[in-house]
């Protein structure tokens, strides 16, 4: 019974997780211009890896048993890994892509141009 | 059931590998391309994780942890290297 | 002094069982030493406050960061990006978002959430006068105050329970 809420739980978040993927990487395809992108890249990121790797934590450990052991707690150290380094990773290649002077597309107002920077 | 919304899944990953792949070779600039490799190694990562339970061994999710550590380290070298390249001042 | 050593010694024996495969007496023996020993290298890069990681206050402060995180800002903020990305309606600009905390952890925390929900990435930070430049898909306004409240407020109350 535990075993088929979890396998249920688990195959929902990896469904849900594909779909907002798949969104994502449409987004990605879709925005004009980098800044646009990156957002989609984020719902790519966090709705689309870490949301499936926690349902795969609870799919392995409802369809394997204890077995499945090993691979939840991969898959649940891999999605903290994830969401925590991602921002930095994001964060370090968009302050370069504005310090490189990259058109930065359509914008109303930019206070990064006011201050100089 | 189970298995058959598995394999679905993992179809959507690849499909999105796919489309990203498209923008990481198309992509006008170098932070494009990075913005597709990031989503690219995390989708695979999270595959890797969907063929460790269909074949029921918990030695790939250790490459899927190693792919997202290793993207981490590559973002950090581009980002330093980009910033070196920086024009004027 | 020991609290610091067995807290960075329990986090690298979570990684190194997450990694290590298979679960066995020879496997958990040899990580608790590798462990230990890390920790002991380790012991004054990450925690600064003894207290802090012992008291149980924090760790459910970060429980509910967590938990409200995820279902309240992640929801809705993927929806809205989900319609963005569909009907391509957009307005971005990049505005100043100032922040009220002292300690590097929480200017960190705060960051890294306001870049994980999206529709908000940080893309630079000026630390001597306190600004985040946010790109923020859709800004009704660009005042101080009013993107304060709409991006950060929030996550800062959440912040300070645990920091």
């Amino acid at each position: 019974m535990v075993n088929e809420l979890l396998e249920i739980i688990g195959i929902f978040l990896v469904v849900l997780g594909g779909l907002l993927n798949i969104i994502g990487s449409i987004g990605m395809l879709r925005f004009p211009s980098y800044f646009l992108r990156i957002h989609a890249a984020t719902v790519a990121v966090i709705g689309g890896s870490v949301v499936p790797l926690v349902g795969i934590a609870f799919l392995s450990y409802g369809i394997h048993g204890s077995e499945g052991v090993v691979t939840s707690l991969g898959a649940l150290g891999t999605a903290a890994f994830i969401f925590i380094t991602a921002p930095v990773s994001s964060h370090a290649i968009s302050r370069a892509a504005a310090r490189m002077r990259m058109p930065r597309g359509p914008l109303t107002h930019d206070h990064l141009e006011e201050d100089g920077k | 059931m189970i298995d058959l919304l598995l394999n679905v899944a993992i179809s959507m990953f690849v499909l999105s590998i796919v489309f990203s792949l498209y923008r990481m070779i198309r992509g006008p600039t170098v932070p494009d391309r990075m913005l597709a490799l990031d989503v690219i190694s995390y989708g695979l990562a999270v595959v890797m994780g969907l063929i460790a339970i269909v074949s029921g061994s918990p030695y790939l999710i250790v490459i899927s942890f190693s792919l997202a550590l290793w993207f981490f380290i590559g973002a950090l070298y581009v980002a330093r290297y980009l910033e070196g390249e920086e024009i004027g001042e | 002094m020991i609290v610091k050593v067995l807290f960075m010694a329990f986090v690298s024996f979570l990684v190194y069982v997450s990694l290590v495969g298979s679960i066995g007496t020879d496997e958990l023996i040899i990580g608790a030493i590798i462990s230990i020993i890390i920790g002991v290298i380790t012991r004054n890069l990450v925690v600064s406050d003894e207290k802090k990681v012992l008291s149980p206050r924090k760790w459910l402060g970060a429980f509910w960061y967590l938990a409200v995180y995820w279902i309240r800002y992640e929801t809705t903020s993927h929806l809205d990006v989900v319609k963005r990305i569909f009907t391509m309606k957009y307005n971005p600009s990049i505005v100043r978002v100032p922040f009220n905390l002292t300690s590097e952890y929480g200017v960190t925390a705060v960051g890294n959430s306001i870049t994980n929900t999206p529709g908000t990435v940080v893309v630079d930070i000026d630390e001597k006068r306190g600004y985040y430049y946010v790109h923020w898909i859709d800004a009704p306004s660009v005042e101080e105050e009013y993107c304060y409240k709409a991006i950060s407020k929030g996550f800062e109350e959440l912040v300070r329970r645990f920091l």
